[in-house]
């Protein structure tokens, strides 16, 4: 035993449990994470239960085992004897009947033979008021009963698809097409003012701007009205109505209609296309009901779009900085104050790059700029205002000491001998750092980026100052020239958790999406990771046997 | 004993005879400090052209700085400082306004250690004339081909010059250094024991090739190896300590030294 301390084996024990403490709490918070994320994705099944009331009648309950919770509860003889009665949240839906999606039941009340899977019953996603969970029970076409009974699902099936695809052409000439107009009208708006601001707006500048504004007027006028024939068509489609727990009936629109499943009915390899179709549609869809449902496709748009643009802003500032500092600055007190700046700039909280951000870039640099350039458009701010670029200049800035650290590092690590080889050969110092130091460099140059994209992708705080938003009107790159809007808000993975979780008022409804958007964006995190590192390892291939 | 000796030195180079030689470089009262260490103490001495002269003697004699001063490669490093002429075809190479680039396109180096860049063999030779902007692409093809050849590699490696360099063995890539530094056409070779990172058969495919490379070039070479500076070289100097010890044709040196010293080291009594 002596001997095993003395060899310091204890010590190798220790580095070893650290080590493996490390491994299962990263896995351990992925698995939890994946497990609570991708659950929500399930088609869960959907149980009847009898609940007796204080009064002695019977309620029927109707829906999704949401969570169990043991509850604490005085034995009524005894009052030292404490019971742990479980209780059980039910995901009801129905919201426009109930009030609220869920309930809770207490298992005393619940006579547990009488929870029964409850056959046929179906569940319909709505564009609002969530989900619908019922029993078919006639579909009307114009007043006219179409189908009844099991029959409806056929037909629903058919008409669904119909009032998803109007939904669609609506959705699309909303926010593509007139929101293209709306960008049209407004910087023509943006161009009249310009001119009155320059006293050019004369009598023929008016009809020319009147001319194209009223093309563009018609077009849209005539656009509002196709979706007016749109969302006609969509109503035309019908109704459906359904019987709801507690004998009651509910009455769904057709075009409300997002999709409909019968998950007591569906086979293992269904619910596994299901599980796929939600995360799809998870994936690409805009959000809905304050965030509490739909997708998150535009935060995920915004997230990737800020740290691109963080990644085109830091490296040349990181990379010139740090060949300054390496190559061609002069060792001494300036430089050794310059490096712990550096170095104590990467610990200073992110929220404090947020506020000078806010104070900095957003007020002088971007109200500058609205005072330059968009005089015209005052009093409302152009670059004055949070935005895109503002979020990735503040981001580029709380990852510049990590590019500039690793690019230090891998610059050191070229040898002397290929430095003074480029320069036997007649190089400049410039031409020798910028075709043979520098090319091999990249692959720490890589390194620190890929440090500073998990670090940009997963900051919030500094990002609720400087740009981000709950719901963005519109995405940071569309169609619309010059397809990539610096000065737009925008909105990111990560506050759409914390604006999810906490800001929302159905809090129960929305923790499974909390859990799946942080999951999402773990896996664009780890992605963008992956493809940095498949970069780097590209070129280190390419300098390997470096120091040979 | 340092005044001594290189008193005595310019006594025994008065003697060598470069009568029949035309001098490619002449170094006039040289001397190089790093800081305030002296690291060369006044050298004098006259090197011909096409001819292979060795720098021999115990490490740090100051051998390789002196060849360091021909190309200028001394200027990397902040702390020396010069004294003294060293003049390259008349022309004074420490002169302020001298452009470091031309001159060592005209003196080129090649360094103890392989240093090939990590690029394709091709781009590896052609890149100091790519530094000239040369584009032709023909005129690359065949400068490129004819250093290779050059520097006995063109059979070896024709028929992949598209191949990394650095896949190539140590004494192919300390040939490829080699062709890369005779690619754009120097005047002078500076050889800075090109041989010591090398095995004995890749060592004497470097000697032949410096044998037939003195046709065309003013070769100084810095050996460890005796026996590598009695082979290779027309003259041989001996440095100690910062000082030109000895300084003659090869034969003499080693079969006739003048000095007590000289014939320690080569004997191997010191060093």
């Amino acid at each position: 035993m002596r001997n095993w301390f003395n060899k310091g084996e204890h010590w190798i024990w220790f580095s070893a449990s650290a080590v493996s403490v490390s491994v299962v709490l990263v896995f351990g918070l992925l698995a939890m994470i994946a497990y609570k994320g991708l659950l929500h994705f399930w088609a869960h099944d959907v149980y009847d239960y009898q609940v007796t009331l204080p009064n002695g009648q019977i309620e029927q309950v109707v829906g999704e085992l949401h969570k169990t919770k043991l509850k604490l509860v005085k034995d009524e003889n005894d009052s030292t004897i404490v019971h742990e009665v479980p209780e059980y949240l039910i995901k009801t839906g129905n919201r426009d009947i109930y009030g609220i999606d869920f309930k809770w039941v207490n298992s005393r009340d619940l006579n547990e033979e009488s929870v029964t899977i409850a056959d046929n019953i179906t569940v319909i996603e709505r564009y609002q008021w969530g989900n619908v969970y019922g029993y078919f029970e006639s579909l009307t076409v114009n007043g006219e009963t179409i189908a009844t009974g099991a029959d409806v699902q056929s037909v629903l099936k058919d008409l669904a698809e119909e009032g998803n695809a109007l939904h669609e052409r609506i959705h699309h000439i909303e926010k593509t097409v007139m929101g293209g107009i709306n960008y049209k009208i407004e910087a023509l708006r943006l161009d009249q003012k310009k001119l009155e601001a320059k006293d050019a707006y004369d009598a023929q500048a008016q009809s020319s701007f009147e001319s194209q504004r009223a093309v563009l007027n018609k077009e849209f006028v005539e656009l509002q009205a196709s979706i007016q024939v749109l969302h006609d068509e969509a109503d035309a489609l019908g109704e459906v109505t359904l019987t709801i727990a507690g004998n009651q009936k509910i009455t769904v629109k057709i075009k409300q209609v997002v999709r409909f499943w019968q998950p007591n009915n569906m086979s293992l390899i269904s619910k596994v296309g299901f599980f796929f179709g939600s995360i799809g549609n998870f994936l690409t869809e805009d959000p809905r009901e304050a965030n509490t449902e739909g997708g998150v496709f535009p935060a995920i748009v915004g997230t990737v779009t800020m740290v691109l643009l963080m990644t085109i802003l830091v490296t040349p500032m990181g990379v010139l900085a740090a060949i300054y500092m390496s190559e061609y600055a002069k060792e001494g007190l300036v430089l050794r104050l310059v490096r712990i700046s550096i170095n104590n700039l990467a610990g200073v909280p992110s929220i404090v790059f947020g506020i000078f951000g806010l104070g900095f870039f957003v007020y002088v640099l971007g109200g500058s700029i609205d005072d330059l350039f968009y005089g015209y458009a005052a009093p409302n701010p152009v670059f004055g205002t949070p935005g895109l670029l503002w979020a990735a200049l503040t981001m580029a800035l709380l990852t510049l000491p990590v590019v500039i650290v690793s690019t230090q590092e891998g610059l050191s690590r070229i040898p002397r001998s290929l430095r003074e080889g480029g320069l036997a050969l007649g190089a400049t110092k410039f031409e020798t750092i910028t075709r043979i130091v520098l090319p091999m460099a990249t692959p720490a140059i890589m390194t620190g980026l890929i440090l500073a994209i998990a670090r940009a992708a997963g900051e919030v705080a500094p990002l609720m100052l400087v740009g981000v938003v709950k719901l963005a009107p519109a995405l940071p790159v569309d169609f619309n020239a010059p397809f990539i809007h610096l000065e737009n808000k925008f909105m990111h993975l990560g506050f759409h958790i914390y604006d999810v979780g906490f800001q929302s008022p159905n809090v129960e409804a929305s923790q499974p999406l909390v859990y799946a958007t942080s999951l999402l964006l773990v896996v664009i995190i780890v992605s963008l990771n992956l493809g940095a590192i498949m970069i780097r390892n590209r070129l280190r291939e390419r300098y390997k046997s470096l120091g040979n | 004993m340092s005044e001594l000796t290189s008193f005595s030195m310019n006594s025994e180079s008065d003697k060598l005879s470069l009568e029949n030689e035309d001098i490619a470089i002449e170094v006039k009262d040289w001397n190089l400090y790093y800081g305030s260490k002296q690291a060369l103490t006044g050298v004098n001495m006259k090197l011909p052209r096409n001819r292979v002269t060795a720098f021999i003697g115990p490490s740090g004699c100051g051998k390789s700085t002196l060849l360091r001063c021909f190309n200028r490669m001394n200027d990397l490093i902040d702390s020396v400082s010069v004294e003294g002429t060293i003049l390259l075809d008349d022309e004074d190479v420490y002169l302020k306004t001298m452009d470091v680039s031309a001159l060592r396109r005209r003196v080129g180096m090649v360094f103890q250690k392989p240093n090939p860049f990590p690029k394709s063999i091709f781009e590896n030779v052609c890149y100091g004339l790519r530094l000239q902007n040369i584009k032709n692409k023909q005129l690359l093809n065949e400068t490129v081909e004819w250093a290779l050849r050059g520097a006995n590699l063109w059979d070896e490696v024709k028929d992949r010059l598209d191949e990394n360099a650095l896949s190539l063995s140590g004494g192919q890539q300390q040939r490829l250094c080699i062709a890369r530094a005779i690619a754009i056409k120097p005047e002078v070779l500076l050889l800075d024991e090109p041989t010591s990172a090398l095995d004995p058969i890749s060592t004497l495919a470097v000697e032949e090739l410096i044998f037939e490379l003195k046709k065309e070039f003013t070769i100084l070479i810095v050996t460890h190896n005796m026996q590598q500076a009695a082979r290779v070289s027309d003259y041989t100097a001996f440095m100690y300590m910062g000082d030109l010890v000895e300084y003659t044709d090869t034969d003499t040196l080693f079969t006739n030294p003048k000095l007590k010293q000289t014939e320690d080291y080569i004997s191997g009594r010191y060093g």
